[in-house]
């Protein structure tokens, strides 16, 4: 059974000065997912998501939040949205307090409680006091997102927001945004140029090219029959190349001093078990999930992304 | 209603947490303490009788004229003036009284509270765009027009502030500098080849209302250009230059009569007081109140527009 979608894009398209920035793009997000949305730099990542909060009009198509048109009922629809567009922009000369009190009061019943639970699940309760001018991207990054969760939309939309933090901040990033998807069932748009990043976090991306949707692709297929790359760092490398020959579909291809071979996921084992049997030593086993930044580059023409 | 009170104090907020504004008021404050000291230090003595001094006054004026050092019209006025005030028994107005000193603060802070409103209401929505803060302001539940109109709320409560400061603050200085009294002084003023009589506190009060309309017209155009164009200095820039420069150009122009139909020689309403004349014959306050209520719609029904339908790219 199909969950209701929580923002709907309709056949979308943006014409700027005659432009077609983006073109008939289409597709739904569903509740308690995280949906990437991956392009090059000038994909129209940034404009589609101005669109889905408001910031830009719609030259063709709708937009629904929650079944409400961002077109026709701009309130009802941001009632359910919290976003971070681009960058985190705050009032500098307002301590980050102060900043969430300002957003608190454009929404409905942000109370006290409200606000400094939001700061305490941001982790900024040290320095909120501190004027937002004196913080590092990362706090600032936060109080963004603390911004965002005030009013407890469904809809989270956050424009690159792994930009600028460090490795330990993308990871922290990575965990919140799981963490809101999964506990609080929130539909979570991210976007980024990075794929090794969207993986990592989406349970689907969407691929945009000069304003098209070049394909919508589910990252963590665990169905069985879904096959993945396995590299296999063995010795010696003929003779289990020999051992491995019948199975998986293709045969197995010697790249770089391992073994590598189209499996699937109940495969692994069984081909493990069978090197081992021969005599064979294994120094190591990869499963790529490759097939996702193939289907990118098959999508995008192989092309550079940036 | 709620919610736009909340947007309102949200607007008060940014603009008084910002050191900008106190700076406003320090300079505000600085040249007010300044006026009531100069105006003490020069103060002629006035201890004796006013009536001998006028009768003095007049004495030596006639005794020019005789002597043909200055012309017998040129002094008319004030001979009038002087003869009214021993005839009426009305004391002449000492600069070192608290009625004087807020007379001069009015007329030479008029153009300070035009900078300073221009000033703010020239980054009211620019800002927002400058500093990327306008896409959080829109991606709230609040509508465009609800936001903006808050803004512009805010900013004529923020004139208002402004106005009582300088009403209360030259009046706390005038107290202290000249003593808290001599609240019925009265001037004379030749108009329309009468002298008649007005009360200074009160005709003080008269024009600072006056100036707020100019004010407020001011800094409506400077919110419209911050919104339009949103660009801080464009709007600033402009509003303030008209406000010093138009007094010249409205003095070139002032030979056609098309140029009653500007608006900036409609906004100062104090041309309409007794003894004063308007840029161009003929024009009324109630045609200066016209023509002031159509810019203001045409302009404000451009600026909403603006903000409400153009996309936000900042
Ligand atoms: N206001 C505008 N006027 C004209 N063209 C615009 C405008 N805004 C965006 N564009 C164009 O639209 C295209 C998409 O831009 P957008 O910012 O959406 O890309 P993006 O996918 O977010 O890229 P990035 O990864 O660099 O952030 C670009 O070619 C850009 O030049
Ligand atoms: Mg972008």
């Amino acid at each position: 059974m199909q969950k209701q979608p929580a923002v709907e894009i309709k056949q979308v398209t943006k014409v700027i000065r005659g432009r077609k920035i983006i073109d008939r793009v289409n597709f739904s997000i569903y509740p308690g997912e995280v949906f990437g949305f991956l392009g090059p730099n000038g994909a129209g990542k940034t404009t589609t998501i101005r669109m889905i909060v408001g910031l830009m009009g719609i030259t063709d198509g709708d937009i629904l939040i929650k079944g409400n048109s961002i077109k026709t009922s701009h309130g009802a629809a941001m009632k359910h949205i919290g976003a971070i567009v681009e960058n985190p922009e705050m009032y500098k000369y307002l301590s980050g307090y102060l900043n969430l009190v300002h957003f608190a009061r454009m929404s409905d019943g942000v109370d006290k409680e409200r606000i400094n639970e939001v700061i305490e699940l941001v982790g900024l309760k040290n320095r909120i006091n501190d004027k937002v001018k004196t913080y590092s991207l990362g706090m600032r990054q936060r109080l963004g997102i603390a911004q965002a969760l005030l009013h407890r939309p469904d809809v989270l939309i956050l424009d690159e927001p792994t930009n600028g933090l460090d490795p330990a901040g993308i990871r922290e990033m990575r965990h919140y945004i799981r963490n809101l998807a999964e506990k609080e069932g929130l539909a979570v748009i991210v976007s980024s140029h990075l794929l090794s990043e969207m993986e990592l976090m989406c349970d689907r991306i969407g691929v945009l090219q000069q304003g098209k949707m070049l394909g919508v692709q589910q990252v963590h297929e665990m169905s069985s029959e879904q096959t993945q790359m396995v590299s296999f760092q063995v010795e010696p490398l003929e003779q289990a190349a020999i051992v491995l020959r019948d199975m998986g579909s293709k045969k197995p291809e010697i790249k770089d001093k391992q073994i590598i071979i189209e499996l699937t996921r109940d495969e692994i084992p069984a081909a493990a078990a069978k090197l081992a049997k021969e005599a064979i030593s294994i120094y190591g086993i990869q499963a790529e999930t490759k097939t996702l930044e193939d289907t990118f580059l098959e999508l995008t023409g192989g092309k550079e992304i940036v | 209603m709620s919610k736009f009170i909340g947007l309102i104090r949200n607007e008060h907020m940014k603009t008084f947490r910002r050191l900008s504004t106190w700076i406003m008021f320090g300079i505000a404050a600085a040249l007010l303490i300044t006026i009531a000291a100069f105006t003490a230090y020069y103060a002629e003595d006035s201890s004796g009788d006013w009536r001998a001094d006028t009768e003095q006054q007049m004495q030596d004026l006639q005794k020019q004229v005789e002597n043909g050092d200055v012309e017998a019209a040129a002094v008319q006025q004030d001979l009038t003036t002087m003869q009214y005030q021993l005839d009426q028994d009305i004391a002449p107005v000492q600069s070192d009284s608290l009625a004087s000193y807020m007379e001069s603060v009015m007329y030479y802070c008029a153009p300070f509270l035009i900078l300073f409103i221009a000033i703010i209401a020239g980054g009211l929505v620019s800002t927002e765009f400058g500093t990327g803060t306008i896409k959080l302001l829109l991606t709230k539940t609040p509508s465009r027009f609800s936001v903006l109109t808050s803004k512009y709320v805010s900013m004529f409560i923020t004139t208002v502030i402004f106005f009582i400061f300088f009403i209360g603050f030259s009046f706390i200085v005038g107290g202290i500098f000249f003593g808290f009294n001599g609240f019925d002084a009265k001037s004379v003023i030749f108009d329309n080849g009468e002298t008649v009589t007005n009360n200074l506190l009160a005709s003080t009060m008269r024009d600072y209302g006056l100036n707020f309309v100019q004010t407020l017209i001011y800094a409506t155009i400077a919110f419209a250009l911050s919104t339009i164009f949103r660009n801080t200095a464009l709007a600033i820039g402009f509003s303030i230059f008209i406000s010093m420069f138009f007094p010249t150009i409205s003095f070139i122009l002032s030979r056609y009569d098309w140029s009653k139909y500007i608006l900036f020689n409609n906004v100062d309403l104090t041309v309409y007081n007794p003894g004063n004349v308007p840029a161009v014959d003929g024009m009324t306050l109630g045609f200066s109140i016209v023509v002031m209520a159509i810019y203001f719609v045409i302009i404000t029904v451009i600026t909403w527009f603006s903000f409400m339908k153009r996309d936000v790219t900042a």
